[in-house]
């Protein structure tokens, strides 16, 4: 080979190790994010029947919204739907770890809480689920964030967040956005 | 000088012409999305018009283009006839019949489900077998490509294949691949529902199958921009290209890691576990590599150019370029573009950070500014650059044409910077309109209407495009006579390429290997795992 | 009307040899500034954007 070519490639390789430095700080920082921070897209591979979901189970309609089990632990659960969420509003307290788990009966739907990383696809035959802590009080947008048919812009719901002191189950340990 | 000039400007022409439609749509769209008063605006025409603008820009421009390209560069670089002409104009009826499907499902409402499908929507069977057409007549010049090559080497022993070429049967062996994920998902699932031969589908398989296609189709449309960077930016320049080596090397690593990665759309979605997710994450990291070197070797080519016209100094040679030549301003403009779109692309492929973003208006402003933006206008560079040898006449005006990238740029700009703070701010794709009332989103109008602006103007480069190229067509020949279009040559010719850098098949059996490891599991564990399925839901007919 | 002249042909091989000395310090030197403005983007939004927003898992 040429010596001139030899510079050439050389002054290449030179380039390329000086981006594999950049990706590796990139990748750093992402799997620090994800082992170290636990900030990982949801990724439970939980199968459920969208054609039954609505009769009987987790999924029926007297289950969804917030609820808080004997443990504490804090569950929140929707239904996506064509053209709706079901509920369309739902209540999560301040600073604690609050659980959201979503299916579709239907089609594919989505959804982002606005200003935070809560965000999933909901596939029909599969329950997304995502662990987050919301940390300021206020009523946050939850649009559909998926073409789900002629009506899915007006799929909208709302997060309603609240302060410890204003976060009160009932005696089912349900919360919902009108009491 | 190539011999097939009419098989290939009938190609480009059917890009160009599904190109100048679709962008309509696109400035309609803006407009309805926007707080100002847009005619026709309902639900059904908007996601109609959605359908259109997808399918014409991401399959129509796109494989016709680069068919077209591919013809010519067959041609040009190998300089020889292209084999068996008659086939490829086989592959291009095919294709237009296939267009003529889609358009006519789409127009009449039978198929507003985005050019991504979404099962279990279901639109009419026709326009999947008219997008099956389109891929099927690409699957021709596939072999074209290939078969030219083949008889080039055949007939040319010891002397490696011009560049242009090789990267051109690079993205023709990327596009086999490439379609077998759609094609499966098409074939086996989608088709069969939209015919009502089964009543329900596997949505997590479909998706992952879809997913095999979308990223690497994304790399089938940008190749031939890259072509246009290492073969004629430097030629127009007056430089050199700084390693034909590299270059093969990136088109290589395209062809490798352009593939294994299409799991990075589904970081959002449950139905894959957060290892393959990581591992294709890593994985895409990888893709950054070829564009990275292809950035650091175009420019260095450019710098020659720069250098041997006088310029001096560290940046002295970026001042001293030609940059009245359409391609050496596209390119520039190009590169520009392609920092805001590779940054948008960085943050979606951050694993984790995808949740920012996912399906909102910042997704939609990475591959505009991508694709709309790098890719597109070096499509226009390069019409320019090969009309005056398609035509045999000299470009009526480079003051026009430089006029239209100029615009083209900066209406890219203006539309899509916005939506990436819009996106950030929870504005969604793919919404028709937005209460503007809500106080919490009221703030997005005037970017919204900057937007549109910014649509206006792409829509007036658009034609100021299409009059260009028209215009070649009705100058008069005159005594000068455009000569063939020249290919950069390397800055140290002569050296000896290495076999594997001349051919694909030892890079095929690595597609192989790397496709098995990334997607066997995730395609495998539907048919173990065996999910629920979903009821098609048509929206072809009425209930 | 303006037309392009014949590009690159002109160049004499013991002239290039002399001039293109200094490439690719030019190349080095813009590609890597784009590069680092990239990287320096990209950890604005890390830190400033995505930590910020909240935990996820
Ligand atoms: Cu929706
Ligand atoms: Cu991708």
């Amino acid at each position: 080979m040429a010596v001139d070519e030899i510079s050439a490639v050389q002054n290449e390789r030179r380039w390329a190790l000086a981006m594999g430095g950049v990706a590796a700080v990139m990748l750093a920082a992402i799997v620090w994010a994800g082992l170290g921070l636990h900030m990982n897209p949801p990724s439970n591979i939980e199968t459920v029947d969208p054609n039954t979901l609505h009769v009987a189970g987790e999924f029926a309609e007297n289950n969804l919204g917030t609820h808080v089990d004997s443990a504490g632990k804090i569950t929140t659960r929707i239904v996506t739907t064509q053209f709706a969420f079901v509920p369309e509003c739902v209540v999560v307290p301040q600073d604690m770890q609050v659980t959201f788990r979503l299916a579709s009966p239907d089609v594919i739907h989505g959804l982002i809480v606005v200003g935070t990383n809560v965000n999933t696809m909901v596939v029909p035959g599969f329950v997304s689920q995502v662990h987050t802590v919301f940390d300021k009080p206020g009523d946050l947008l939850m649009p559909c964030h998926e073409f789900c048919g002629l009506g899915h812009g007006q799929m909208v719901a709302h997060v309603r967040v609240v302060p410890i002191a204003d976060f009160r189950p009932d005696g089912d340990g349900r919360v919902t956005c009108d009491n | 000088m190539t011999i097939n000039n009419r098989l290939i400007l009938a190609h480009l022409w059917t890009a160009f012409a599904a190109f100048g439609v679709a962008i309509l749509l696109g400035l309609w769209q803006m407009w309805v999305r926007s707080p100002l008063a847009a005619p026709l605006s309902t639900p059904d025409n908007y996601y109609l018009s959605v359908t259109a603008h997808g399918s014409a820009m991401a399959y129509v421009l796109t494989t016709f283009f680069i068919m077209g390209f591919g013809y010519f560069v067959a041609e040009s670089a190998l300089k020889q006839a292209l084999p068996a002409p008659r086939l490829a104009w086989a592959g291009f009826v095919l294709g237009i019949v296939g267009t003529v499907l889609v358009v006519a499902t789409v127009l009449s409402g039978q198929a507003s489900v985005m050019f991504t499908f979404y099962p279990p929507l279901s639109a009419s069977p026709l326009f999947y077998i008219g997008l099956v057409l389109v891929v099927v007549g690409s699957w021709i010049w596939c072999a074209l490509m290939i078969v030219a090559m083949t008889r080039w080497k055949k007939a040319n022993p010891g002397t490696p294949v011009p560049l242009a070429m090789y990267a051109t049967v690079a993205n023709a062996i990327l596009w086999l691949w490439t379609t077998v994920g759609v094609a499966a998902e098409l074939l086996f699932v989608v088709i069969p529902a939209a015919f009502g031969w089964t009543q329900t589908v596997d949505v997590g398989l479909t998706r992952t199958l879809f997913s095999w296609t979308l990223h690497a189709i994304v790399y089938f449309w940008l190749i031939p921009a890259y072509i246009a960077f290492y073969t004629m930016a430097p030629q127009a320049a007056g430089g050199r290209l700084f390693s034909d080596l590299m270059a093969r090397g990136s088109f290589i690593l395209f062809l490798l890691c352009g593939l294994p990665v299409g799991l990075h759309h589904l970081f959002m979605d449950p139905e894959h576990s957060s290892g393959f997710k990581t591992v294709q994450m890593m994985l895409t990291v990888l893709v950054a590599v070829p564009t990275l070197l292809t950035v650091f070797t175009v420019t260095a080519s450019m710098e020659i150019g720069g250098r041997l016209r006088g310029g001096k100094g560290l940046l002295g040679w970026i001042g001293a370029l030609p940059w009245e030549r359409p391609m050496v301003l596209a390119t520039g403009l190009s590169f520009f573009m392609l920092w805001f779109g590779g940054f948008g692309g960085l943050i979606n492929m951050s694993y984790g950070m995808n949740a920012m973003v996912h399906n909102t208006s910042w997704v939609s402003a990475h591959f505009h500014m991508i694709f709309g933006g790098s890719v597109v206008i070096m499509y226009f560079a390069i019409a320019y650059h090969i009309w005056p040898n398609l035509t045999g006449r000299l470009a009526p005006s480079l003051v026009l044409q430089r006029a239209q990238l100029w615009l083209w740029a900066i209406g890219m700009m203006v539309m899509s910077l916005p939506w990436h703070w819009l996106g950030l701010s929870g504005q969604v794709r793919r919404v028709a309109q937005f209460d503007y009332a809500d106080p919490s989103i009221s703030w997005w109008a005037p970017w919204m209407i900057m937007s549109v602006v910014g649509g206006g103007m792409l829509v007036i480069s658009a034609g100021m495009f299409i009059w260009n190229l028209v215009s070649f067509h009705f100058e008069r020949t005159g005594a000068a006579k455009p000569g063939p279009v020249e290919y950069a040559r390397a800055l140290h010719p002569g050296v000896p390429v290495p076999a594997a850098l001349n051919g694909f098949v030892l890079w095929n059996a690595f597609v192989l290997v790397l496709m098995a490891a990334a997607y066997t599991y995730p395609i495998a564990q539907f048919f173990i795992l065996k999910p629920p399925q979903a009821v098609v839901h048509r929206v072809d007919r009425t209930p | 009307m303006d037309t392009i002249k014949e590009s690159g042909a002109n160049i004499e091989e013991p002239a290039s040899a002399l001039l293109i000395q200094p490439v690719p310090s030019g190349a080095f030197a813009l590609a890597g500034a784009a590069v680092a403005l990239l990287l320096v983007a990209w950890l604005v939004m890390y830190f400033f954007t995505f930590l910020p927003r909240g935990p996820v898992g």
